[in-house]
């Protein structure tokens, strides 16, 4: 297998000649490196507000598409078609979000001559719609949650939903990333939440179409990572846990789960298989499961594209999925099977985004005067962060995903423990606080977790300040009253410029940065 | 002989004293123990500091302004004004402002997605008065106050800057 796939990469090199990468922030920051790796030459693609980041300075050639509105940039497909077009690009990477999972946009791709890097139009468009897709897993012999199929009206939904009996969950038909999706208790709260469930579908998918779910008490939210090529081979690549979730948003995901038993490993990975295998899928993909303490599991649904997650499979897994996806794409054959691949060990990702956990999780938007990442033994940051980025309120709030790789469980949690302590983020409000609150609960840390986990354990309030608050007396008085040390650099206080001279100053921030940081352990809670 | 500062720092004056000895610096709070030996130093150019007291590293960020410095550590910024040390009777109390208008703010920037109060509307303190769209996230702005709305100057669909005013509710029994 390893043979063939070297002499495939021999002949095939360089196998496209330009990839264009339709997504920002880490995710294509992520993609320029896989690129890298490959020899591949990389086209990244910006919006107005983009044009410092970090995908676009690692890129090997960047294009504007537009307004910072992604509506007019990052989800404009035919822009960013032309611009593949005209700048000799063979295949688009769309990264996850965005067009990832738009199959109109993977038709256009194809039409124009395009390699589209993700399975094919067909796929995303049956598994996209969640009602055709259970019907598939059904068919592929699945064990799927009772439901309703699409309804499109307040009345017919509250008929299936009495019948069915509370709790249910109301998911928008043509919903992802968690939008569109409630679970409601009781009848008395169902129409007003199917009303705003169809309204919320409609805003961010322009369908306002629902279906009705049965929802489960105490279950874990189980995935399986599959990997196709386009000559039938499909592998699982082993599960992740994403349990740990605040209003349908992945937080903390890990590989493997600790519910997950090798036969139960088997099963899932048999039963995903199945599902990609029924629909002729390539390329990479995820099947969500939802897993119930007795052990019994329910297909949830299927994920046509890259997960913000794969990193916890690449680290215990040792693949590289965005390179195998390019290769896959390019018509490599699969460089492994399942027997191939061990799970070794354990790793943990922890979302960091600019939400403020002390205040509602509201979004914190503004300018990161400075950000550190942490780094050591077992630790990989995926970020874009940089000083002086400026956090918009046009894109998601996700800024980093640490991870953590340890022999097992415990050492990856007190891995991540340490990376998050070390980790900066001067300027906007993150969860940084929260994930360790979370990290250090008992449950967490005995794995009795489900996808109900956030909602029994809210964050709690701040330790007091008092050593900080005296610390901040004292920097100010020597600050301002001059006694500090004078800098070897003849350095004197300003600083936050934007563009260039920042730009120099940060770097040489950092360099001096490396150079004093060997003392600095201390650190009751990160920035 | 050492020198007096006052330092306000979220409206509590503390106030410090600083010496030197030996080439150290040397503060403490009034009348409050040991002297800790200090040391602030930048990183390179940036905002970044290292305060040592007795040995002990913190990194913080540091922005000087006239009269202070914001300083930021851990998660925390702390806003500090930094002067030379009067008799407590001197120093000027700030007045405590008690208003019967209670005003709600765009706590970041975003879109209105629905505006669930009007003028005139009765409301009570936690009821959601809007929701307002930001990184693709609902977010319900509840009232701050129990009281009658005065005016809600948004519509939905309209974008919003942070510190933009939302809602302005008049306190019930208030003046």
């Amino acid at each position: 297998m390893l043979l063939s796939y070297r002499s495939t990469l021999e002949k095939h090199r360089p196998m496209f000649s330009k990839v264009l990468i339709a997504n920002r922030g880490e995710i294509a920051l992520r993609i320029v490196r896989a690129l890298r790796d490959l020899s591949i030459p990389s086209l990244a693609v910006y919006s107005d507000v983009d044009r410092l980041s970090q995908h676009v300075r690692y890129a090997d050639e960047a294009r504007p598409i537009g307004p910072a509105d992604a509506r007019e940039s990052y989800l404009n497909g035919d822009r960013i078609i032309s611009v593949a077009k005209a700048c000799g690009a063979d295949a688009i990477h769309p990264g996850y979000g965005f067009l990832a999972e738009n199959a109109d946009f993977a038709e256009a791709c194809v039409d124009a001559g395009l390699t589209f890097i993700g399975p094919s139009p067909d796929s995303i468009r049956q598994l996209g719609d969640k009602i055709v897709a259970r019907n598939i897993a059904r068919a592929a012999g699945l064990p799927v949650l009772p439901g309703s199929p699409v309804i499109d009206n307040v009345d017919d939904a509250a008929r299936f939903a009495d019948d069915m009996g509370y709790p249910v969950m109301v998911k928008a038909a043509a919903g992802g990333g968690g939008r569109g999706i409630r679970r409601v208790e009781s009848a008395a709260e169902f129409r007003s939440a199917a009303a705003q469930a169809m309204h919320e579908a409609q805003a961010a998918f322009g369908n306002p179409a629902i279906f009705i779910e049965k929802s489960l008490d105490r279950v874990r939210h189980i995935e399986v990572q599959i990997i196709g090529d386009k000559y039938g081979n499909i592998t699982a690549v082993g599960e992740r846990e994403c349990s740990i979730q605040r209003r349908h948003q992945k937080l903390i995901e890990e590989c493997p789960s600790i519910a997950v038993t090798p036969d139960l490993r088997r099963s899932l990975s048999r039963a995903a298989t199945r599902v990609a295998r029924s629909v002729n899928y390539h390329n990479v993909g995820t099947v969500e499961f939802l897993l119930t303490n007795t052990g019994e599991y329910f297909f949830l649904e299927m994920n046509t594209r890259l997960q913000v997650e794969h990193p916890v499979t690449e680290m215990s897994t040792g693949t590289d999925l965005v390179k195998d996806q390019i290769l896959v794409a390019a018509g490599v054959e699969l460089p492994y099977d399942e027997v191939e691949l061990l799970s070794r060990g354990w790793a943990i990702e922890c979302r960091i985004v600019a939400e403020d956990p002390f205040n509602s999780f509201l979004p914190s938007v503004g300018r990161i005067v400075l950000a550190r990442e942490p780094a050591g033994p077992g630790i990989r940051v995926e970020s874009a962060l940089y000083d002086g980025i400026e956090i918009t309120p046009y894109y998601d709030s996700l800024l980093a995903k640490v991870t953590a790789w340890g022999r097992n469980r415990e050492g990856a949690r007190t891995r991540m423990k340490r990376a998050l302590a070390e980790f900066r983020v001067v300027g906007v409000a993150t969860n940084i606080p929260y994930l360790q609150q979370i990290l250090d609960l008992d449950d967490f840390i005995d794995g009795r977790i489900d996808t109900g986990f956030l909602d029994r354990h809210e964050v709690a309030p701040l330790e007091p300040l008092t050593e900080q608050k005296e610390l901040a007396e004292i920097a100010a008085l020597l600050a301002v009253t001059g006694k500090e040390r004078a800098s070897d650099h003849g350095a004197n206080g300003a600083n936050g410029a934007a563009g260039l001279s920042a730009l120099g100053s940060s770097w040489r921030a950092q360099m001096s940065g490396s150079a004093t940081s060997r003392g600095m352990g201390r650190w009751p809670k990160s920035i | 002989m050492a020198e007096k500062h006052l330092v306000r720092i979220e409206g509590e004056d503390v106030t410090l004293e600083l010496d030197r000895a030996n080439g150290a610096t040397l503060v403490r709070r009034e009348g409050a123990g040991a002297w800790k030996n200090v040391d602030l130093e930048q990183v390179g150019h940036s905002g970044l500091y290292v305060l040592m007291v007795d040995s002990r590293p913190t990194e913080i960020y540091l922005e000087r302004r006239r009269g202070g410095a914001i300083v930021t550590i851990g998660r925390h910024t702390f806003d500090c004004d930094v002067g030379p040390w009067r008799p407590a009777a001197a120093r000027s109390q700030k007045a405590a402002v008690a208003t019967g208008r209670a005003e709600v703010y765009a706590p970041m920037t975003g879109s209105v997605v629905e505006v669930r109060c009007a003028e005139g509307d009765v409301v009570q303190a936690g009821q959601v008065l809007l929701v307002i769209e930001s990184m693709k996230m609902n977010n319900e702005i509840r009232s701050p106050a129990s009281g009658t709305v005065e005016t809600a100057p948004v519509v939905p669909g309209q974008r919003i800057k942070q510190g933009d005013l939302l809602v302005a509710i008049q306190r019930a029994g208030g003046g």
